[in-house]
């Protein structure tokens, strides 16, 4: 077992046995068999002597016992790693950012404590999972959505305070952004409730998010001054409708003006779902479709010419490209426009949204791909991307299977997943650089061309999986590529959104305006509010006094 | 069922490797402590794992690489009632590995796990029960 750094023995000891008589022996565990189960499943450093490891873990059942090891961590000075279902793979998974920390496991804590059919909110614990708050709005027939991953087997609190994001209507996919107060236990032990539910008795916590004075809500979210033990979130009601119009442009000069028209049609409501971008021609399928085409029926089988044409473009362009496109009826650039709503307004948005595009690519053709009446029978669900309907699946890990559109699966993957500006030129300029970057550091992120997600509204994820291999060698070789990556898009004004620890530091060196501002006022604010450094040290590389700069 | 020449080899390979077809077919308690196999999942894609579940004598999950509604409908409920069910399978290491994340929040863990050969992609075959103790136990 490694202890963590400037922990004797003794003190370890002394707090395990502390913490057992909070939570009771069964829930403190400190056997390796038990410990590896927290490692980082996707690791790139997996059995290797730096890969990040907990040295035991503690799982409370409620608010006041997480208090109570909060506390004796304290005493102990004991560096304590929240996870809720710890599900964030390919972002770190379960595993702590400082090796020897205790992992503190929340996944018991699972009450869903209120959800409001008619304010349309949800109150719940770390350990509620989107499939546990899914389960509960089906057996009481409660008439809202969720809005989950793909998976969807993750914690909804912890996936908002990590910052994901999922696939329904911007307002909710943007998970962070859907919640609506929350109750933290501070390092000191104390319980804090932000928003409207800083008032005793308050009737609006799930109701209005910034009660009244500074709204701290953000620095707790990837972050390390508090351990979340509720959180609420604003839900969907269930629509009546769904429509999904796919539009096709087959001129690679068209992305720019399809770009600017998605932004319009998404910033003014007329689209009200999960928009997607995906180019038949150039074999990438919409992100909210990978599984379908994975799975068989629709896979792209590219004949001979068709792939000398690919591999002779340069960032997905060349004349004769385009020429084979129009000739075989491939459109070089689809948008994927999601509505939801009473089939009515839908059809007349989707009418709309069709004059808008047109009035910026004149030669854009339309068709409908799905239009259905909602509630469908859930055994229906699985015909379509289900978290687009608000319903959680594993399908993903179907891909794994080998198939024409994954035909090297990996052992895991690291997401690189840079925000760049949401716009056609931006796309391409970001292919030119990361593409050559890859290239030059034989990464393998890159098919011919790349398309971004649409996961927030204003700006896109220029989102790449990068593998996990079973060579130590290669996943060095991959880590040093992905932070050289990161530096690349810093110097081109871009960041990641969300980043695994290992490359924690790397991200947030490139947040550097004014000599690192922004990190020097974590790390203030880290040293006020947690004096011992007990709480996620080094997460997003906000370290606490004793532990930086090597410390 | 008929297998190919091919399929056949791998299967006979595979049963002379390791006790394959013991945690396929058996019911009997297992070398690894754990009671005897309530589920045998297997993924129909792929002859192998098609042939091993017919020598199983435990009630038999088909899957095509999707776990979803096995467990959502399925074993959600059967772990959450029995702490003795015992889940064995033979599926693609993806969907094991989707498995074991969510029986892991029910308590449960893989207890043994090896590869099978099989084409077009390597096969686990793979047992999750209840250990003596569990990190991460729902309550």
């Amino acid at each position: 077992m490694k202890l963590p750094p400037g922990v004797s023995s003794a003190d370890f000891n002394a707090a395990l046995a502390a913490f057992r008589r909070i939570v009771g022996d069964e829930w403190v565990f400190t056997s390796e068999e038990d410990v590896m189960l927290y490692r980082d499943a996707y690791s790139p450093m997996k059995f290797q002597e730096d890969e990040l490891l907990a040295s035991a873990a503690v799982a409370p059942s409620s608010t006041e016992e997480v208090q109570a090891v909060v506390r004796i961590a304290n005493q102990y000075k004991i560096p304590i790693y929240p996870i809720s279902t710890g599900k964030n793979l390919g972002y770190g998974g379960s595993a702590p950012t400082l090796s020897g920390s205790v992992v503190l496991d929340l996944k018991r804590m699972n009450r869903i404590i209120e959800v409001d059919e008619k304010n349309a909110f949800a109150l719940v614990e770390p350990g509620v999972s989107y499939f546990d708050l899914y389960r509960y709005l089906k057996d009481n027939k409660i008439k809202l959505w969720i809005d989950c991953p793909d998976p969807g087997w993750g914690s909804v609190l912890g996936n908002a305070i990590d910052r994901g994001g999922g696939y329904t209507m911007p307002q909710y996919r943007n998970h962070f952004d859907a919640h609506c107060g929350m109750e933290v236990v501070l390092p000191s032990g104390e319980l804090l409730r932000t928003g409207m539910g800083a008032i005793p008795g308050a009737k609006t916590w799930q109701q209005y998010k910034t009660g009244c004075g500074p709204w701290v809500d953000g620095i707790f979210s990837q972050a390390n001054y508090g351990v979340v033990t509720k959180m609420g979130f604003w839900m969907m009601p269930e629509p009546e409708g769904y429509l999904r119009g796919v539009v096709s442009a087959h001129r690679y000069e068209d992305l720019a003006p399809l770009i600017e028209a998605l932004n319009y049609l998404e910033n003014a409501c007329i689209m009200t779902g999960f928009p997607d971008i995906a180019s038949p021609l150039l074999g990438y399928p919409p992100i909210g479709q990978v599984q379908l085409f994975n799975e068989g029926a629709k896979a792209f089988a590219f004949d001979d010419e068709h792939k000398g044409l690919l591999a002779g473009a340069t960032l997905g362009y060349s004349p004769a490209l385009e020429a084979y496109g129009r000739k075989n009826n491939l459109a070089y650039w689809e948008l994927w426009l999601t509505f939801y709503g009473p089939l009515e307004v839908v059809d007349a948005q989707w009418r709309a949204a069709q004059r808008i595009v047109s009035s910026k690519v004149d030669s854009a053709r339309y068709r409908v791909h799905e239009r259905l009446s909602l509630p469908i029978d859930p055994a229906r669900a699985h015909e379509y991307h289900e978290p687009e309907l608000g319903v959680p699946s594993l399908r993903v890990f179907s891909i794994g299977a080998r198939s024409p559109f994954n035909p090297t699966p990996s052992a895991g993957h690291m997401w690189f997943s840079p925000i760049i500006p949401r716009t056609g030129e931006a796309i391409i300029e970001a292919n030119r650089v990361f593409g050559a970057a890859a290239k030059e550091l034989d990464m393998p992120l890159f098919r011919t061309f790349t398309l971004p997600a649409c996961f927030w509204e204003r700006a896109f994820i220029f989102i790449l999986a990068t593998p996990v291999t079973d060579d130590p060698d290669v996943n060095r070789r991959y880590v040093d590529g992905f932070k050289k990556l990161i530096e690349i898009g810093g110097e081109h004004g871009w960041g990641e959104y969300r980043t695994a620890p290992v490359f924690q530091k790397t991200v947030m060196d490139v947040y550097s305006f004014n000599d690192h501002a922004l990190g020097r006022f974590h790390e203030t604010l880290k040293d006020a509010i947690d004096p011992n450094g007990i709480i996620a040290p080094g997460r997003y590389d906000i370290w606490p006094k004793r532990l930086r700069n090597g410390g | 069922m008929t297998v190919d020449g091919l399929e056949r080899r791998t299967l006979l390979k595979a049963a002379a490797a390791a006790p394959l077809l013991a945690i396929a077919a058996s019911t009997q308690p297992s070398a690894d402590g754990n009671p005897e196999t309530s589920a045998f999942v297997f993924d129909t894609r792929f002859p192998v794992a098609r042939e091993i579940a017919s020598m199983s004598d435990a009630e038999l999950h088909p899957i095509e690489g999707d776990v979803t509604a096995l467990w959502y409908d399925c074993l959600f409920h059967r772990w959450n009632a029995d702490s003795a069910y015992v889940v064995a399978g033979i599926t693609t290491v993806t969907s094991l590995f989707a498995l074991e994340q969510m029986a892991l929040l029910q308590g449960r863990r893989v207890v043994s796990r090896a590869a099978v050969k099989a084409s077009p992609d390597t096969l686990f075959h793979w047992r999750i029960a209840r250990s003596t103790k569990f990190a991460g136990a729902a309550p």
